[in-house]
């Protein structure tokens, strides 16, 4: 009934949020590790010092300080003068930063999504997910340049919004991700939750360096990899003539079962770098198949994320 | 190198299939959109190159192995004057095949259209050189190239078998000429009719069609062999004298086996030396159209004819044996066999029907009544397929008496005791005015050196102790030149001089005699032991009584000597009779005396029958056989042997020439001259000719003369002699090596005498015997005695020649022996040889083989085809095709196929372990999302929570 009048109701971008989607999703919350600005009612701590519940570190007086924050068991102690500084629980801004260039548009045989549909349908779940639990929520979209960028908003007509927006964004030609992601990162005001959905799909190096570049600003960083069962398994028997999504590389005629091993191993170590890199940054890092339903995979690292 | 079918050539468009598989299998491929191609991009980069490899060699593999069998089966062979060498012309254009192939493979559009080009620059060029070739081969076929054909025709009795109406020959003739009408432009024909003996039609080959055209139609069969070899001889001297680049042998023959000489490699050894030496380095090639018989053959032959006994007179009846034998496959009744002897008919007797195989012997009984020779006809109405096997002739020769010299040795004793008695008896039974064939007359042999033996047929020694020295090689010469000579050994004889008694052939004597011997009870002739033709009637117990005579004495004897037989042994193992053949002439040996001393033999009516056996088998030596095998030239042997060539010549103005043969210097002229007519003074004579002595050693030479002699040897004079004689220093001989003699004599005055001797290494004297004269030296041809004409069997004349050649004299017909009935002209200077007789029939034997039709098998084949290239047709289409080079040569599809073979089992292994090592990629997995165990509490409250709708996801 509900699922009826939803659909008479909303409009046709609401599709990307699938009902059993919205019904895992109710339960669940999305934590924060870092610690986060703001002082309004949002589940999450923040860095900012100020008048708020948690303890974070002291600080030596100036003038001009609060002497209310004067931490007089220090003073007492140590004869220091010291200022209490506190967490304060702020909002969480939350960014994803979808991937849309060519190569999103993979599809393959063993998936009813590509790419870039799964990262639709991410982006709105995750954005439900924070407006829900009084989070705000933004969405940037880029292929080699920046293509849409929506600030993140917790008001709850953002949801909708984000979605009219993915319906909206067509995929576009070229990765660059490596450039692209250093103006996103610059983009996005500090100390924010970046969830990145993309394949990852361009050189390594500068992927790596990117990443980086979130990290130096502070963002909490969630790297959604997102990949077909077909470029995880490679399960081509016969002749095939390579197309490339990007329209960079020119049509590759191969044999693929003399491929399939080096491509493979490839594919490996490239999977192997990106997570070595975030295990480094202490970004979390969720490979994703398209073949497994979107709302498993959140549910499975929400579930995780909780421990 | 070119091709048997060239239009399936066309099979080579086939190597594009696997490139068209290619191409489909790329371009089904539709093309698949792909977003990780970086990595493909880098791993393809990386093993681009050998996929490509692998992809190349696959293709280039099946490429080739179709276009293998596609030039396979389009029967490539190397025409065998090929200029191009195939070994370059076929790989050039695989080569081209191959890289055409391969180019569809790469990737690289530069290397591609480069291989392209590549190829297509070797596949025109292969392609170009063999469309030259054919044009080369083809320029043959035009005005500019010569060739010379020599045509053999087989015109032996085989080729006379009528098949549908037509014989073999006529068919054979008629495909000739068809060949020679429609043979290429340039083309130069010999024909060689084929026969006993060869016999070339045509001058140096012939260009004009029309000449060579007319030779052919007045060919005419021969009949006899088909001297294949000696034909194919022939027929390759012509060709070395053609001008043509090009020779080519072509032989019609119905592939009878004999003739052929398949059983001597040595003689096809020789050819095949022939074949290589020929002019402009073209070795020939042998197109063979045959003819093979039909599968049935009705075939009834006539295979000899025989006479009972050698020596024939007017006597008695002789029997005459005929052998007919169906020779075929099927069964003939033949008709009537007539018989002629000379021009009396005998009466015809019929033959029933005869199998295959069968062969049936016809008797008659005749008497001749006419001295000198005749022939004997036989004609058989065959109704059978080959008529010309179905007349046969035997000559004979007549004689009018048979002259018996009988030397008793024991002149003395009473008659009972004198061998030569009772052998006089029992030759001539009745003595009287009747005259009797055999003729004997009995000496002493004291009187034996003033004797004339020369017309003897027959001298009987009966118990001779010794003879003088001159005798003894009188006599020795008497039986080299065919006289019989019958030695009794009975107790008188002297075993010593027998055994030394040496003539031109050796030791005359076949036994060497030992002692007496005088059994106590006696022997008999044991005729389980008779073994000669002389015994033929004796071997059968019954009816004759030569085993019952008791022999009561009898010569040892021992070592019978090499070529003698012992025909007949006693019962107690000892030799009764020996035999041997000696120069033309025979000898025999009876070890018992065979007068009443020696037993009863003499007494037994056995003994009369057996003389004249012996009489008859000794005098054969001296007919003259005038059957004689299909050879060159049909060459009659006349009687008298060695001698000298001796040249008479007067120093008076007035005075003549004589020429003629001397068997020995041995002369006592007195005051006759040498001849009458001849005057007796003031001549010379010159012997010449050749000495070959039986001793080596050192010789004496002495001559008595009056007056002048002198004597060298092979041109360096040995000695001379003034007024009445004298003797030579030792010269050396050497046993079986001849000497050039020549010898002098001049008679001026008064008394003419010269006799010759020498005195041997073994210590004998005695006058240098004919035997070991021969009348022309190695180095003279054959002296030419006359000339007269001769009738052959198809009714031409020929030139006939009596020469004096190096082993005596001849009658030498002209022409090639065709087997028949020839009539030939005795020149005057030899007739005293033929009895005086100005004409003799001469029988050339048809060869019974003939009518066997026994056809070549492979040995022969291979035999062959290991001196020359031999190509088999078997229509004369073929024949011009051959000659065309269209399709003849050796053939090397054998090569492709193999090729194609390997190249398959290559592919297959290479096919195989591209797609292993490809499919080893398949194990490889890559762990891509965390499947880590999530809590089922928590799992359970998100189930609750998924809606109202779904449930569980």
């Amino acid at each position: 009934m509900a699922e009826a009048a939803d659909h008479l109701k909303m409009p046709e971008c609401m599709r990307l949020l699938a009902p059993e989607v919205v019904g895992s999703l109710r339960r669940l919350e999305w934590l924060s590790r870092l610690r986060k600005q703001g002082t309004l009612t949002g589940r999450h701590t923040s860095p900012d010092k100020g008048v708020s519940v948690e303890f974070a570190e002291h600080r030596e007086y100036t003038v001009g300080d609060d002497l209310r924050n004067l931490d007089w068991r220090v003073m007492a102690k140590s004869d220091r003068n010291v200022v209490k500084q506190y967490i304060e629980e702020t909002n969480l801004r939350a960014t994803m930063v979808l991937d849309v260039s060519g190569s999103m548009t993979f599809k393959g045989e063993q998936s009813e999504l590509s790419k870039f549909e799964y990262g639709q349908y991410l982006a709105a779940a995750l954005s439900y997910l924070f407006i829900k639990q009084g989070d705000a929520s933004g969405l940037v979209t880029f292929d080699d340049t920046l293509r849409t960028s929506m600030r993140a908003e917790s008001k709850p007509s953002q949801v909708r919004q984000i979605c009219e927006q993915l319906h909206e964004t067509e995929p576009g030609k070229e990765t660059g991700v490596g450039k692209v992601l250093h103006e996103v990162a610059e983009r996005i005001p500090r100390r924010g939750l970046v969830v990145l959905i993309s394949d990852l799909f361009d050189d390594p190096a500068e992927i790596v360096a990117a990443l980086h570049h979130f990290d130096y600003r502070q963002h909490e960083l969630v790297v959604f990899h997102v990949l077909a069962e077909e470029e995880l398994s490679f399960p081509f028997k016969s002749f095939q003539r390579f197309r490339d999504l990007e329209g960079v590389e020119e049509m590759l005629k191969i044999d693929p079962q003399a491929v399939r091993a080096a491509y493979l191993q490839k594919l490996k170590d490239f999977i192997a770098t990106i997570e070595s890199v975030c295990g480094n940054l202490r970004a979390d890092y969720v490979p994703v198949s398209t073949k497994t339903p979107v709302s498993e995979a959140l549910v499975r690292y929400l579930g995780r994320r909780k421990r | 190198m070119l091709f048997r079918n060239p239009w399936l050539l066309a099979g080579l468009a086939g190597v594009l299939i696997p490139v068209i598989l290619h191409m489909i299998r790329r371009q089904a491929a539709k093309p698949y959109d792909w977003g990780a191609m970086r990595f493909l991009f880098d791993t393809v980069a990386a093993r681009r190159r050998r996929m490509e490899w692998e992809d190349f060699l696959l293709m280039i593999a099946r490429c080739l192995l179709i276009a293998m069998i596609a030039l396979a089966v389009a029967r490539p062979f190397v025409p065998p004057d090929s200029q191009i060498p195939w070994l370059f012309v076929l790989p050039l254009g695989l080569l081209g095949i191959a890289a055409l192939g391969g180019s569809f493979v790469l990737s690289a559009v530069k290397l591609k259209w480069l291989m392209r080009a590549a190829a297509f620059l070797m596949i025109v060029g292969a392609g170009f050189i063999v469309w030259q070739e054919k044009n080369l081969n083809l320029k043959r076929f035009q005005t500019s190239e010569r060739r010379d054909v020599a045509i053999v025709i087989d015109g032996s009795t085989s080729m006379l078998l009528r098949e549908g109406g037509r014989t073999a020959f006529e068919r054979a003739v008629e495909e000739a000429r068809n060949f020679v009408k429609e043979a290429p432009k340039g083309t130069a024909f010999s024909i060689v009719l084929g026969g006993p003996a060869p016999e070339l039609k045509t001058g140096t080959p012939l260009t004009h069609r029309a000449d060579v055209l007319e030779v052919l139609d007045k060919l005419e069969p021969v009949g006899g062999p088909f001297r294949a070899h000696d034909a194919l001889g022939m027929a390759t001297l012509s060709l070395a004298e053609g001008r043509g680049s090009s020779k080519d042998l072509v032989v019609f023959t119905d592939l009878q086996r004999i003739g052929w000489q398949f059983d001597s490699t040595t003689s096809w050894g020789n050819l095949g030396d022939a074949w290589e030496g020929l002019p402009n380095g073209a070795k020939p090639r042998l197109l063979l159209r045959s003819f093979p018989p039909p599968e049935k053959l009705r075939n009834v032959s006539v295979t000899g004819i025989e006479l009972s006994r050698e020596v024939v007179g007017t006597d008695r009846e002789v029997a005459i044996r005929v052998t007919v034998e169906n020779t075929g496959t099927e069964v003939v009744t033949p008709g009537l066999m007539r018989i002629t002897v000379g021009a009396q008919e005998l009466e015809p007797k019929g033959l029933g029907q005869m199998t295959p195989g069968e062969s049936t012997i016809l008797d008659y009984r005749y008497q001749f009544t006419e001295i000198g020779p005749q022939v004997i006809k036989v004609d058989l109405e065959g109704n059978d397929d080959l008529s010309g096997d179905d007349v046969a002739e035997r000559a004979v020769w007549v004689k009018k008496t048979l002259p018996v010299l009988i030397v008793e040795g024991n002149a003395g004793a009473s008659f009972f005791q004198r061998a030569g008695g009772y052998l006089g008896l029992a030759l001539a039974p009745v003595s009287g005015e009747e005259e009797t064939f055999i003729d004997p007359r009995v000496i002493d042999a004291a009187a034996l050196t003033r004797e004339e033996i020369e017309k003897d047929a027959v001298i009987i020694l009966a118990d001779v102790a010794r003879l003088p020295a001159s005798a003894a090689t009188r006599i020795a010469d008497f039986v080299i030149n065919g006289g019989g000579l019958w030695i009794i050994a009975g107790p008188k004889v002297e075993p010593l001089f027998y055994e030394g008694w040496r003539g031109g052939d050796g030791l005359v004597m076949p036994l060497k005699l030992g002692e007496m011997a005088f059994p106590a009870k006696g022997v008999q002739a044991a005729p389980g032991s008779f073994d000669h033709p002389i015994l033929r009637l004796f071997k059968d117990e019954a009816g004759q009584d030569l085993g019952q005579a008791v022999i009561d004495g009898y010569r040892t004897s021992s070592v019978l000597v090499e070529g003698a037989l012992a025909a007949a042994r006693y019962s107690d193992g000892e030799i009764f009779l020996a035999t041997r053949n000696y120069g033309n002439g025979r000898v025999v040996v009876t070890t018992t005396a065979l007068d009443a001393r020696m037993g009863s033999l003499p007494a037994r009516p056995s003994f009369v029958p057996l003389v004249h056996e012996m009489t008859n088998w000794l005098a054969g030596g001296q007919t003259v056989n005038l059957n004689i095998r299909a050879s060159w030239s049909p060459t009659l042997a006349l009687p008298g042997g060695g001698g000298l060539s001796a040249a008479y010549r007067s120093l008076k103005k007035k005075g003549g020439e004589i020429k003629r043969i001397d068997p020995t210097i041995d002369f006592q002229w007195e005051g006759k001259g040498p001849e009458k007519g001849f005057h007796q003074d003031e001549f010379e004579v010159t012997w010449t000719g050749a000495l070959m002595p039986q001793i080596s050693g050192d010789y004496v030479f002495e001559v008595t003369a009056d007056d002048q002699f002198e004597l060298s040897f092979d041109g360096e004079k040995v000695f001379e002699s003034k007024g009445t004689g004298g003797s030579s220093k030792k010269v050396a001989l050497v046993a079986g090596r001849s000497v050039a003699f020549s010898a002098r004599f001049e008679e001026e005055a008064g008394d003419a005498y010269v006799t010759l001797r020498w005195v041997r290494p073994d210590g004998v004297k005695e006058v240098i015997p004919a035997s070991v004269f021969t009348p022309v030296s190695q180095n003279d041809g054959s002296v030419v005695l006359g000339e007269s004409s001769a009738k052959d069997p198809m009714g031409r004349e020929r030139g006939v020649s009596a020469l004096l050649g190096r082993r005596g004299k001849l009658l030498e017909v002209a022409g090639s022996a065709i087997p028949g009935e020839y009539l030939v002209g005795i020149p005057a200077s030899v007739r005293g040889l033929m009895s005086g007789f100005k004409e003799v029939p001469l029988v050339v034997e048809r060869e019974g083989e003939e009518s066997r039709m026994e056809p070549w098998n492979d040995d022969d084949r291979a035999l062959i085809d290991r001196e020359i290239d031999l190509i088999e047709l078997r229509s004369i289409k073929d024949v011009l095709a051959a000659l065309r080079g269209e399709g003849f040569g050796q053939e090397i599809w054998k090569i492709l196929a193999i090729a194609a073979l390997v190249l398959l089992l290559l592919e297959g292994i290479l096919a195989r372990w591209v797609s292993k090592s490809r499919k080893a990629g398949e194990e490889v997995k890559v762990d891509f999302e965390k499947r880590d165990v999530i809590p089922e509490s928590f799992l359970k409250s998100v189930a609750k929570t998924k809606g109202s709708k779904g449930g569980a996801s």
